[in-house]
Order: structure tokens, then sequence, then C-alpha cells
């Protein structure tokens, strides 16, 4: 609807029709929308200012750097009683980007018709006397005769991208005259970036609306079937997950993580579904709903399988074959690093309890296991082992040894140090994991928005291309025969970046 | 040679650089514009060179193949592209313009960046890369990402340089806007000199370098009395560029650079880097956190940082073409654009926390 269609509207409309014609013509300004990045922007601060969703020492924590201690201890529960502690799920932060995204709209409403006209419209002769005020003109004589000239342009013109060239088969009236352009349709990238904005807010929308996003915890062995949301409460899923097994590997020599991955289960009426081992970056999707690797930790329980697999040192070097490892419910074990050394087959896969003992096969000697540390360390003062962390950063299993019933030896195994595996003359014991003191930590999610969004990213970035790297480039050119040389008279105009048209009329030029 | 020694090489290069384009707007040299330049390219050439050997270092380490081996994954390494990035599109810029007088006004930004890696005695090492870093789109997000940042450095390079030139009067809003801000950062950028040469006396207790020693020399100095004087000197420093400020619109003026070419360069810069930022930061780097993270948008404060320096920026374009903003307003929110992107870039890292936690110092 044009500007003066809506003032005759207005005159004639009724109280109603005019107070949604002002509605409009307030999400229809730039002024708006410029309002509206500004309240964002400033609520968006706040909100990395005051920790989301977070516990409320934690929030007093992270303010206190800001205030200093005293006064957040006073401001933090204030804000989060102004609802500031979960600003971006709040119903006005919402709405503010509900507002947004009106604007978008109504706003390219309000002027796509005029924009469309431009772009509908086919290139047009102008007047001869009007070429010389264009933005960018070249002027030229040429010796050869006017049809070759002609020639010449026009195939020039077709190698600069142009590709209609009216005048070109002579239905215009004047022979000597040639216009053309292209890019008529990038005029539209700017409309186009802003649907595919409220493309990706209405994707947002659905995912709020029909999606979930929830967290749950689950030990190595166990299973669930309800997740915990971002609001506390519980979600029952139609289906179970079980974590077969955790594991993290570190790079050598340092204590960060290279990866960590659980082997899940899908589980549904009792019967195993889907499996997959999951990292981080590698999700199991199953039946709409994303299970994403987000943490882990660790939790003691005296009933853990302590996982051992003793070999022979082989003389020979010869690779030992990896042995099939699972736990008792019939699930793989991630294996351990043994594998690669000059092992024989394995001996012997155990799996024993806390003060279990076992027989070393082959010897008359047994192992007792007697003590555990996840993360052991050296305490640099007193030469003591103590526990680092309550994480599986560093396993070591105290191992007793016994020969007759005397007391032998008495070691520490670590996981990732093979060089502690060599316990005996000729045997090795490698501590492959403590299985059951691990837990995985899941984002379980679905977001039926995603389709949608990434619609959105693709019309997105096309739309900038457009708007951005391309233009709407016009040509108009006269050539006349007066003179002996042929005068050419080349003027262009183009919606942005005159440069780019001014040296693909110069090399058209050139060419000639 | 090692890639550090490569880096130290184009560092020293760049902040000769500096004092050579400085020189150069003052003297009017010919020679010493020429001399600049070759110091500066000499040090992108080995800058270059170096990105390669830490590429290359960090493949024999990570062993995960050339796509997980790029030396973008911590501050220090991206700081280092981010200058190398400016670096490139100031070259450009000077070769196509045939303009020496933008390098007095870039190369400080490039010494203020590596200074800051020594001040903060951030961690040089190779660090292989954590879980969630093991993804191809590393590679695209990181790598645009620093591209817009040196867009947007060189829009506000330009920017500052348009105000200076056309704001008139020392009590208009322009002057001071612009002497303010060149004097915040020249500010800065002595303090972080500071810093620099009295760096070795701060060690703990176990004989570290304590990280984060920025403005322990002047601002947060142990003494109340010489981080009082610093605020002083950083007052008295602001006044004299306010008071002299007309001097370097003289000495800009003198260039040959219209107001018009200012304001037509800083356009084209953000013109440039907002659809990469678009692209690279937002939309690479939703999709990137809906695979590792499984969430595409977490308000994260990285994430709603670039989202306000976005704004910022979407502001600029409509203002300009929709309300047909020229000039010194729109040089200022240029301006204020490039302080958004330093927040989102460094500000995050060092004063808020979050999932972008592997960018802090």
């Amino acid at each position: 609807m044009s500007k003066k269609e809506r003032a005759e509207e207005q005159k004639s409309g009724s109280a109603e029709e005019k107070r949604i014609d002002k509605i409009w013509q307030i999400f229809s300004s730039v002024k708006t929308a410029i309002v509206l990045f500004v309240i964002i922007s400033v609520s968006s601060i706040i909100g990395t200012v005051v920790v989301q969703n977070a516990p409320l020492d934690q929030g007093i924590e992270s303010l206190s750097k800001f205030t200093g201690d005293a006064l957040a201890r006073k401001l933090y529960p204030l804000i989060a009683d102004m609802g500031l502690s979960d600003m971006y799920g709040s119903w006005w932060f919402a709405s503010l980007l509900f507002l947004f995204a009106l604007n978008i709209t109504i706003c390219s409403i309000d002027r796509l018709p005029k924009v469309w006209k431009i772009v509908k419209e086919p290139i047009k002769p102008i007047p001869v006397e009007l070429l010389a005020k264009m933005p960018v003109r070249h002027e030229f004589g040429v010796k050869t005769d006017i049809a070759s000239v002609k020639q010449a342009l026009i195939s020039g013109l077709r190698k600069a991208g142009f590709k209609k060239i009216s005048g070109a088969e002579g239905a215009s009236a004047d022979r000597n005259y040639i216009c053309t352009e292209k890019g008529r349709y990038t005029r539209l990238g700017v409309y186009v970036v802003h649907f595919s904005i409220v493309l990706i807010l209405a994707g947002a929308m659905i995912n709020t609306i029909f999606g979930f996003s929830s967290q749950i915890n689950i030990m190595e062995g166990d299973s669930s079937s309800s997740v915990v949301l971002l609001n506390g409460k519980e979600r029952e899923l139609n289906f179970a997950i079980r974590c077969d097994d955790f594991d993290t590997e570190y790079y050598p020599n340092s204590g960060r993580p290279r990866s960590y991955k659980s082997s899940l289960s899908i589980i549904k009426n009792s019967k195993e579904i889907a499996r997959k081992n999951i990292d981080v970056n590698d999700p199991l999707i199953f039946d709409g709903i994303k299970i994403y690797q987000a943490s882990y930790g660790f939790y003691f329980r005296r009933d853990a399988d302590f996982i051992f697999r003793i070999q022979k040192i082989n003389d020979r070097g010869q690779k030992g074959t990896v042995p099939d490892l699972r736990t008792p419910s019939g699930v793989p074990v991630f294996d351990g690093a043994g594998s690669e050394s000059g092992l024989s087959p394995s001996l012997q896969t155990l799996r024993l309890k806390y003060g279990e003992t076992f027989k070393i096969p082959g010897t008359n000697i047994t192992g007792k296991v007697v003590d555990f540390n996840p993360s052991f360390a050296i305490d640099q003062n007193t030469g003591q082992p103590y526990i680092r962390e309550k994480q599986m950063s560093n396993p070591a299993v105290g191992v007793e040894f016994y020969e007759k019933g005397a007391l032998k030896d008495a070691k520490w195994i670590f996981k990732r140090i093979p060089d502690t595996w060599k316990v005996m003359e000729g045997y090795t014991i490698e501590f492959v994991d403590l299985w059951g003191v691990q837990y995985t930590t899941l984002l379980v999610n679905r977001m039926p928005g995603l389709p949608v969004i990434y619609t959105g990213f693709i019309i997105l970035s096309i739309g900038l291309y457009m708007a951005f790297f391309m233009s709407h480039q016009k040509i108009w050119i006269k050539l006349s025969e007066k003179d002996k040389p042929v005068k050419v008279l080349i003027a262009g105009s183009a919606n942005k970046g005159g440069e780019g048209l001014k040296r693909k009329i110069e090399r058209l030029a050139e060419d000639i | 040679m090692e890639s550090s020694q490569f880096f130290a090489i184009s560092s020293i290069a760049y902040i000769l650089a500096m004092v050579a384009y400085i020189a150069y707007l003052v003297f009017k040299s010919s020679t010493v514009g020429i001399v600049a330049t070759t110091i500066t390219t000499t040090g992108f050439i080995s800058q270059t060179i170096a990105f390669f050997i830490r590429g290359k270092e960090f493949y024999d380490i990570g062993q995960m193949g050339i796509m997980r081996a790029i030396p973008l994954t911590n501050l220090y390494e991206s700081l280092i592209f981010f200058v190398w990035c400016l670096i490139l599109g100031y070259l450009i810029i000077e070769w196509k313009y045939k303009n020496r007088s933008f390098g007095a006004f870039v190369t400080p930004i490039a010494g203020m960046a590596l200074a800051f890696i020594d001040i903060t005695g951030m961690s040089k090492a190779i660090q292989p890369l954590i879980p969630a870093l093991q993804s191809n789109w590393l590679l695209a997000h990181v790598t645009l990402s620093f591209i817009a940042y040196a867009t947007f450095a060189l829009s506000f390079a330009t920017a500052i340089m348009y105000l200076a030139v056309t704001s008139e009067g020392k009590k208009s809003g322009a002057y001071i806007f612009w002497t303010a801000t060149l004097g915040i950062f020249l500010v800065v950028l002595i303090a972080m000199g500071l810093d620099f040469f009295v760096a070795g006396e701060h060690l703990d207790e176990h004989g570290h370098m304590v990280k984060s020693g920025l403005f322990r020399a002047t601002f947060k100095n142990a003494s109340g009395g010489v981080a009082a004087l610093s605020y002083l000197a950083a007052l008295g420093f602001m006044f004299i560029m306010w008071k002299y400020g007309y001097v370097f619109k003289k000495i800009i003026g003198s260039f040959s650079i219209s107001g018009e070419m200012l304001d037509d360069l800083t356009y084209k810069c953000i013109a440039i880097g907002f659809p990469i930022f678009t692209l690279g930061g937002l939309i690479f780097g939703a999709i990137w956190a809906d695979q590792a993270w499984g969430k595409y948008w977490s308000w994260d404060p990285k994430e709603t940082w670039s989202l306000i320096t976005w704004f910022v920026y979407a502001f600029y374009l409509h203002a300009r073409f929709m309300r047909g903003w020229r000039g010194k307003r729109i040089a200022m929110v240029a301006a204020i654009g490039f302080v958004s992107t330093v927040f989102t870039y460094l500000g995050v890292n060092l004063l808020l926390s979050g999932l972008h936690a592997y960018g802090g110092v």
C-alpha cells in the first residue's frame, strides 16, 4: 500500500482503522527499529553482567567482581527477585524479540511495494541529454564503422555478465542506442535478510513452544527415562537411556582432556534399539531427540568393578590382540591403551570388587585390591599421596601381592602410566578401568524449529551476499556517427559500489 | 627456526612501523614513508611464515589432521591472527589508496594487541584441542570472526580520522568524542607500555610471572599513591589531547585526505565486515554450538556481546541508508561499534565468564 493510498483511506476510514494505521506507522519506522536495537542491547548487557540461571552463591560471586562483595550480597537477591537472573527466559524479553520481529516484518512490507516496482520494471532508454548527468560516464572515439563497434560493445557487455541487452536486436527505435542492466533482483537483498531474521526468530519460537531442553546425569551401568528440564521439573521420555560406559582420554603428560565419550544405549520396552558412542561434537539422534555429551563427574561406589588385564611380556615383540572386554550386562568397556606394546594375547581379564583377591595365572602369586585414588598426586611438602580432585583424572589402584600368604609387594598401578603395569617378572597388570563410579552428564533436547532456523541461516547468507556484494547496475550506450571517428558515450549507474561499474565500463572501452 | 622467533620479529617490526608511520605523519618525508611500509611488509611476511610453522607444530602435537591443526585456539593465537588480518587489510588500503597516513592510526592498534600479549603474560604454549574445539567449524568460525574484527578495527581508524578532519571547535560533541576516544586508546597503550617495562617485578610466591598484570604498573598499582597519580596523569593526558587535538587535524589535513573519502572507507570496511561477521561469527557459531553444546544460542556472554556488536553495526547501516545519516554522527556510531567489538573480543573473557572461556588469559 503506498503512502497516498493509505492517506486516502485514513480520511475515509473509521476510528479503528485510524488506530491500526497509527500502530502500523509506528512499527514501520526505522526509529522504532533503532529504539528496539537499543533496548534489546541494554537489557542483554544486564544479562551478561548478572549471571543467568545460576545458584545464588555463584551469582553473588560473579557480581562481586563489579560491585564488591558486601554490595553484591545485598544486590543479587534483589536482582534475582526482579527476574533479572533469568532474563532471557522472561516474558518481557521474549516480547521484545517478538516486537523486533514484528518491526522488521512491517518495515519490510511497508517498503517492499516501492522496491518491487523498481525490480519489476526493466531498464528503459533515457534521453541522451540525461546521460551526461549519470554518475559514471566514459566518452571516446573509435575509427572503425559503427556496426562493428556496436557488435564489439555487445559482446563486451555479454562477457561482463550483462545478458539481456535491449536495442541489440533492433527492437528499439534508435539503432545506435544500447541499454542493459543486471542484478535488478539484488535490490531485494535487504528484504531477504529481514525475512530470514524473522524466520530464525520464528524457528526459535517453535523451539520454545514445542521443544524442550534438559539435562540428566547417568552413572555407568545405570539407565534413566526421565530428564530434568531447565526449570527443574522432570520430564518422562518414551524410552530409557543407559550409560554402558564412560571414559575420559587425556593428552600425554597433561591434565588436558583429549576426549570424553559415553557409550549409550536406547532402551524401549526393555529392548535395546539403538547404541552409539557419543562424543562432544557428535551427538546421538533418536526419534527427533538429540543427546549430547555435556559433562561428566565422579561418584565413588564400593561395589564398582575394578577391571584388570593380565598379560605376559612377549619376547618376540608380537602385538597382542585386544581382548573383548565386557561389563556384566554384556556391553563393551572402552579399552585402555595397553595393546600397543609387545605383549602376548591377554592371559586373563579380571573384574573384581574392592578388597577381593585374584591369582596371576601360572604362578602362585595372588593380588588384592586395597586402595583407590581417582586423581593420584603427591604433595610436594610431605611427599604423601593425596586425592587431587573428585575426577578420574589420574586413577590409581593400590594392590598388595602375596606369595603363599606372605606379603611380597604393594604397588600403585596407574591407568594412564603403562610403566606401572609391570608388576612381576614377565607379567603386566593393566588397570583398565574402575567401572561404575563415573557419571555422564547428557544434554537431551528436542528442537523442532531447527530446520526453520537452518533454512533461515541459508537465506540470511544469500540475502547478505545480495545486499553487500552485488548491485543493480545499469548501462546506457549511445553511438553517434556524425563525426568521422564513431563517438561512443557510455553512461552507467549502480545502486551501490559505483567503482565496480566504473572499472567495468573502463575495461569495456579498453577492449574496443 | 621456531614460530616464536618469527612472531618476535613481526612484533618488533610492527612496533617499529608504528614509530615510523607516526614519524612519517609528522615529518612528511617520503623516505620515512617507504621505510615504514617496508618494515610493515617485512613484519607481515615474517608473521605469515610464523603462522605456517606454528600450524605445523600444532599438527605434530595434536595429530588430528590439517583441519584440526589451525593455531587459533586460545587468546594468544587469536590476537596474533587478528593483527595479521589487520595489517593485511591495512596494506591493501595503503596500496589501493596510495596513502600512508592511515598507518599511524592502524599500527598502534596492532602494537597494542601485541603488547597486551606480553603484559598479561598469557600462555604462548601450544595447547592441544579440548574436545569442544575438535570440530571443522573451528576454522570457519574463528577465522571469519577475526577477519571481521580486523575490518571493524580499520573502520574505527578511519572513523576517528574522519572526526579529526571534520570536527570544528573544541566544544563540539564530535571533537570531544574523537579526542576522548583516541585519548583513552593512547592512555591504555601507554599504560600497557609501562606495564611492559616493569613486568619482571611481579612474581608470585612460586616465582611464576603473575598473570593478568594489566595496569599493574599504573592504575592497579599496589601503592595507592601511584595508582592515584596514574589516574591524574591519564586525566591530564586526556586534557592535552583535547587541548591540542587540532594539531592532529592539521597534520592529517595536509595529506590530501578528504572527509568524504574517509567516510566512504569507513562504510566500505563495515560493508565487508558486517556480512562476514554475520556469517562467520553468528551463523557458523550457532551451527557449531548446535553440534557441540546442543544449543544454537544460549545467551552466553560472548554470544550476547556479538549480538550487541551486530546491533550497533546494523544501526550504522540503517542510520546511513534509511535515515540518511552522514558525517560526524555516523562516524561516531562506527567508533562505538569497534568499542563494542573490543569488548566482545577481550572484555568478555577478562571480565565475564561463560562457554567461550578458552579465549581467556
